[in-house]
């Protein structure tokens, strides 16, 4: 699955106590998103860029990650250097881009890369299942975790039952083309994918039902920590304290 | 004392012609029985009456000599029950194998280490032990559908409901199937097609066609 894309690997990283990398993850990810400190925001982008090594998560994919992040970002450029205030570097009639407004797109983008290079490298290496149950083990509300899982329970519901229609349709030789057949056909996609989600759903509940199941998700312990996961932690630590420091 | 007891039950899906009508039959306490009947005869609607998942339009259903009238009746009877649905795709919820199984047990209190002795107990014998760190959704058909049945045996119900249990496995997983489902101490109702099965387990096979259940 999509969320799932940096979850197979056999890295350092990913080898990792997925409790330990989320505890790592939040200190870093506030951090960032809350400095106004152009040096702070660069050393977390560097930070991100060799966990994203330490994962040998370079290539392709983690590029079109990136790529739709700064999709967003190309938006900002486009209009932040021209609405703040300050010294003037440029100006073509009325447009002017002023120093601060590009200081700003700046340090935001520098930031926003550096999230999403965490939030690959650290939670994105694990399963979501495997994170949901460190979420549990670290004590987070069941409720929020559990409505977590179940998203990602039915979006792969909804997701192989798409899968299994396109195959179908294949098979049968339809083929998307310009015309009333294909937007018809489209139509019924959509409906029966509902319809079919929906059914499906409904049986998935009733077998949960059938067990006993409360709202509550129990839990059987199969997290040990090993003296790697307490190294990566002393080392983020001592990269988040000079970095504050200095 | 009869496990189930169904007197005139009726139901319909909306829209639709009748499912049952009138529907009378009774299985006694330890019975193993098994109901065969064409595809979309309703064997797996009868399952979801017996559970209350779906509920009657009419008629009278009496579990254990209880009449199933509310909602916590059917939650009480759903303890004792244990139901393998015809797909294992819907069943199979938990992040691993063993969490899986041990699912319904947590659900009910059994303590973690007791519920991880029986897990490990049900994955011997039904040979799906090194499955058991393995997520179930990346697992094959036929392993899916073991693990499903590990995780309803596992509670040692005293009613077990199965809907196709050999369906689309092959013949090893098939005989240590029907060797469980031989040795399997209480009450019994069996849906499938696979005659062999049927033969080797139930002592009674009941025919549902035309919404009513006939005794063959």
């Amino acid at each position: 699955m999509q969320l799932e894309t940096f979850s197979g690997g056999k890295s350092i990283l990913h080898a990792l106590d997925p409790r330990m990398k989320l505890l790592v993850y939040l200190p870093f990810v506030f951090l960032t998103a809350l400095t106004d400190e152009r040096g702070v925001a660069a050393a977390m982008l560097i930070t991100g860029l060799l966990l994203a090594g330490m994962g040998r998560l370079y290539g392709g994919k983690l590029l079109e990650r990136l790529a739709v992040v700064n999709v967003f970002m190309a938006l900002l450029w486009l209009t932040l250097p021209f609405s703040v205030e300050g010294e003037t570097v440029w100006r073509a009639s009325v447009l002017r881009i002023t120093r601060e407004g590009l200081l700003l797109s700046l340090l935001i983008t520098v930031k926003t890369n550096a999230i999403a290079l965490f939030t690959i490298a650290l939670p994105g290496t694990n399963t979501i299942i495997a994170l949901t149950h460190a979420m549990l083990h670290l004590g987070m509300p069941e409720k929020p975790v559990t409505l977590f899982y179940f998203f990602y329970r039915y979006i792969g519901v909804v997701n192989e039952e798409s899968e299994k229609m396109s195959r179908m349709l294949r098979v049968r030789g339809f083929r998307t083309q310009t015309g009333i057949h294909t937007i018809r056909v489209s139509a019924y996609f959509i409906g029966m994918l509902f319809i079919r989600s929906y059914e499906r759903s409904e049986r998935v509940y009733n077998a949960l039902v059938m067990r006993g199941f409360t709202g509550w998700f129990p839990m059987l312990e199969h997290f040990s920590l090993h003296p790697r996961d307490a190294a990566f932690a002393a080392l983020m630590g001592v990269v988040l304290i000079t970095t504050l420091l200095l | 004392m009869n496990c189930i007891d169904a007197r005139k039950l009726c139901f319909s899906y909306p829209g639709k012609i009748d499912v049952f009508r009138n529907l009378d039959f009774s299985i006694a306490c330890g019975e193993k029985a098994g109901i065969v009947g064409p595809n979309g005869s309703g064997k797996s609607t009868l399952f979801l009456l017996l559970t209350g998942l779906l509920a009657p339009s009419s008629g009278r259903l009496c579990l254990w000599g209880k009449n199933m009238n509310t909602a916590d009746d059917f939650r009480q009877a759903r303890s004792r029950t244990g139901y393998l649905f015809q797909d294992p795709e819907d069943q199979l919820f938990c992040p691993t194998v063993e969490e899986d199984i041990a699912f319904a047990l947590l659900n009910r209190g059994i303590p973690r280490r007791q519920a991880l002795e029986k897990v490990e107990e049900w994955c011997d014998l039904l040979k799906i032990g090194h499955l058991r760190k393995r997520v179930p959704f990346h697992l094959s058909w036929g392993q899916k559908k073991l693990v499903a049945l590990a995780g309803v045996l596992v509670t040692e119900p005293e009613l077990l409901l199965l809907d196709e249990p050999t369906d689309g496995i092959d013949s090893t997983a098939a005989g240590l199937i029907t060797a469980q489902l031989r040795q399997f101490p209480s009450t019994l109702l069996l849906a499938t097609h696979d005659r062999k099965l049927l033969d080797s387990v139930c002592r009674q096979t009941f025919l549902l066609t035309g919404s009513h259940l006939e005794q063959s």
